[in-house]
């Protein structure tokens, strides 16, 4: 379980985090959304001890990461793939990159060449093995970072919108990625993001706005008055916002409507009626 | 008063052992006053082609006409540049002045205008993108990353380029970021034309009048959105085409100068309230 | 564009010979020592079985001669202004007079040598790089750095710059690459004008690549020690490097070629 407790975070007098007070149980997808500059990738380096809370404590399965001691032993359980791409590759080689988690780990050699090959094939990088870093694109570089990661066989996975570097097929692909790794691995997901359709995989949305918690619940309830994302800046799916405003015209349909094809089938409904 | 690319071919490397061919045959024409989205995925040649456009890079093939200058001619180079600018996705990381009043006017000054004029064109940018004189002053590196933004666009804009092309002006913006800068799109409109490269096109829509879709370095469509409906990979970037698609297929018709939400919206009430 | 970093990824030719897959340790030093063994050779005649040894490396490694020929074109300079100087500028015994100049027959010996030597020398360095890739030469240079733990040098930080340095120098180049052509758009011009202008010139070059650098080495630090990276407590390798037969049949080739050559020397 992932605690935090009063955490309060401050970069010199700019106060970020008032009094956060968050747990994230074993095996929930959370989305955690926020304007820019709402601390949403303060906290998740706070998660791994990156950053130290200016008071209060985070504490990962109890351990504390204020505990330098303890440290080593919460970033081998969180694991995080930030923003940037490129910036997380350390090595020239692709499965050289992904051995360098476990090698500062300790792991045996061979171990470690199980687990390489283990996250390539996750990760569908299987035949870029021996290519050099440089030469991949960024969605395969940030699949890169992400096997790098899991090559740790980490717990919780932390994610600082990690896709918002990258054209919509990549961002499909690792989202799908991802969805299956979190039913089959059992991992304990927190996703940061703007896209709200990927706000949309995770069964609870927690909104940064002011410093607090502003909003802790369900994706659906979270859009369905726009108002609420809106006021926090964060958008919502382009087809809710196009059903929205149909209603707000006057037409019956139902909402949230977050589907293409459910819009659609509804507005035809609509017109075959009149 | 247009920009025209005629059969135009580029190759990376040519004759090295490291040749690739980005771009194969594209042709399209883009009058003055007319802005064009242009769409496609990750190595579709997007970045190449608008580079092509400004002369950064010339065609291995075809032409490039800049309202009638060729970009293959060095000596057009500087007066091309004036006319057709470019603001490159994440434009904050080309800073390097001390002040963002410098920082702005570096474009201006460039052009050899004199320094009133550069300080008349300096504040008009600013203003125009909401920001405060005040900021003038500040380092550009201690500014928010909304500012940063907007001053990066500033010093594209100060040039006054009849073309100006975005790479991506939407990336790592939230809601009131984006909103911002469509804003800002918007107030451009007769000012210059935009040619807007895009992932996202949905919030874009207001804006485009035509757009151009790239694919493995081909143009797969020209056209308006209305013409496109019908191509499969169009619709998995812009969701508002395949709810459209959609909808045509349940016997919606929708009238062909369709453009902005707003207007979608309309014509698909529109189509419920009528028989 | 990823072609103009292949171009500057230095001169590893990604085939598969005996020479590619030698050890690469026992490569660097080999190298070495033959670098040595060139420098202590007196006569132009000595070069020669250093000549077709390395000649015939070159076959093995299958590396095409046009490539060993091109390895000559950027010293081609030195090499011709190393011989006139030694030629002209040697006192001895005059062989020709040209005007207030004359050409001695030491100068003409040691002229003969040192642009020979300098061959070899190019030869041979060229050989390690097309034959060995960064990579691998890397891991070779941390393992040998490894002799000199005793004497508190830090092999395993040395290695991780060297190779994080050249993990880094494709992405620096496109991002310079970047820069440039954002500051073209905004009217800039790169190396014209005089001196000092031109130095100037490249200042919207340089600030945003070194702001740029200074914003990756951070976010990289975050990102190794998110992987828990701490230096080199208890650090596994997942490829370690081991000899094989065949570098012990390389061993014995350059052992009996050195001795062999030296005893012929001594003769």
């Amino acid at each position: 379980m992932i605690r935090l407790f009063d955490v309060r975070f401050a970069y010199g007098d700019r106060i970020v985090f008032d009094r956060i007070n968050l747990e994230i149980r074993d095996g929930e997808w959370v989305a955690l959304v926020g304007a820019n500059g709402s601390g949403k990738s303060t906290l998740a380096k706070l998660l791994n001890g990156i950053l130290l809370p200016t008071s209060g404590d985070v504490l990962i399965d109890n351990l504390n990461t204020r505990d330098e001691a303890a440290l080593w032993e919460i970033r081998k359980r969180v694991g995080v793939v930030f923003q940037n791409p490129d910036t997380q590759i350390v090595a020239s080689v692709v499965e050289e990159d992904i051995a360098f988690g476990p090698e500062n780990l300790g792991v045996p050699p061979d171990e470690i060449r199980k687990r390489v090959d283990e996250t390539l094939e996750m990760l569908r990088l299987t035949r870029f093995r021996s290519s050099p870093t440089y030469a991949l694109s960024g969605g395969q570089k940030q699949k890169l970072a992400i096997a790098g990661i899991l090559a740790m066989k980490p717990k919780y996975l932390v994610l600082d919108e990690p896709t918002s570097m990258l054209d919509p097929p990549s961002r499909d692909e690792i989202n799908s990625i991802l969805v299956n790794l979190y039913k089959e691995k059992k991992l304990t997901i927190v996703y940061s993001t703007h896209n709200p359709d990927e706000v949309l995989l995770a069964r609870r949305v927690i909104l940064l706005k002011n410093g607090e918690i502003a909003f802790d619940g369900d994706p659906v309830d979270f859009f369905s008055n726009p108002e609420l994302p809106w006021s926090a800046g964060v958008k919502i799916p382009i087809i809710a916002y196009i059903a929205y405003r149909i209603r707000r015209r006057g037409l019956n349909i139902s909402f949230p409507i977050f589907d293409a094809q459910r819009l659609a089938d509804e507005l035809w409904q609509l017109k075959s009626k009149t | 008063m247009a920009i025209e690319v005629k059969n135009v071919s580029f190759c990376y490397g040519v004759g090295s052992p490291f040749e690739v061919k980005a771009l194969s045959e594209i042709s399209f024409k883009i009058n003055h006053g007319e802005n064009l989205g242009i769409l496609g995925p990750t190595g579709s040649g997007k970045s190449t082609l608008v580079q092509l456009l400004n002369a950064l890079l010339v065609p291995t093939e075809g032409e490039v006409l800049i309202d009638g200058l060729n970009t293959k001619e060095r000596k057009n180079g500087k007066r091309i540049r004036e006319l057709v600018g470019m603001v490159f996705q994440y434009p904050e990381n080309q800073f390097f002045e001390d002040t963002v009043y410098d920082e702005v006017a570096f474009g201006a000054r460039n052009l050899g205008l004199p320094p009133d004029e550069v300080d008349r064109r300096v504040r008009e940018s600013i203003r125009l993108l909401g920001l405060p004189e005040k900021i003038l002053r500040k380092s550009p590196f201690e500014i928010s990353g909304g500012e940063k933004r907007k001053v990066a666009i500033a010093s594209a804009l100060v040039r006054k380029p009849k073309y100006l092309i975005f790479d991506e002006p939407l990336a790592g913006l939230d809601y009131p970021g984006s909103k911002a800068l469509l804003r800002l799109l918007g107030s451009l409109r007769g000012r210059c034309s935009l040619i807007i490269v895009t992932h996202t096109l949905d919030e874009l829509l207001g804006f485009i009048d035509k757009v151009l879709f790239l694919e493995e370095g081909k143009v797969k469509a020209f056209g308006n959105v209305l013409d496109l409906l019908d191509i499969e990979d169009l619709k998995k970037y812009v969701p508002v085409v395949d709810l459209l698609s959609r909808l045509k297929g349940k016997g919606f018709v929708f009238k062909s100068d369709l453009m902005d939400l707003g207007r979608i919206e309309e014509e698909i009430v529109r189509n419920v309230l009528l028989d | 564009m990823s072609y103009l970093t292949n171009l500057k990824m230095g001169a590893f030719i990604p085939i598969d010979s005996p020479i590619h897959r030698l050890d690469p340790r026992f490569k660097i030093v080999s190298t070495l020592i033959l670098l040595t063994f060139l420098f202590l050779v007196g006569s132009p005649y000595r070069l020669i079985p250093y000549l077709i040894f390395i000649i015939v490396l070159f076959y093995l490694s299958k590396v095409s001669f046009y490539m060993l020929l091109k390895g000559i074109k950027p010293i081609l300079f030195l090499l011709i202004f190393a011989f006139i100087f030694q030629i002209f500028f040697t006192p001895g015994k005059v062989l020709i007079k040209l005007g207030f100049l004359s050409i001695t027959e030491e100068g003409l010996n040691s002229g003969v040598l040192i642009s020979f030597r300098l061959l070899l020398l190019v030869f041979l360095t060229n050989l390690l790089t097309f034959t060995t890739s960064p990579v691998e030469i890397t891991n070779g240079i941390e393992e040998l750095l490894k002799f000199l733990r005793f004497a508190k040098v830090p092999s395993h930080e040395i290695a991780m710059t060297m190779s994080i340095a050249l993990r880094f120098i494709p992405t620096l180049f496109e991002e310079a690459d970047r820069i440039m052509k954002a500051q073209m758009a905004r009217g800039a011009e790169f190396g014209v004008g005089g001196f000092v202008k031109r130095i100037k010139s490249y200042i919207p070059l340089v600030i945003p690549l070194f702001v740029g650098v200074f914003r990756k080495a951070e976010e990289l630090a975050i990102a190794m020690e998110t992987r828990c990276y701490r230096g080199d407590i208890g650090r596994t390798r997942m490829k370690k490097l081991k000899l094989k037969r065949l570098d012990y049949i390389g061993i014995l080739v350059l052992a009996v070629f050195l001795l062999a050559n030296s005893v012929w020397e001594w003769r």
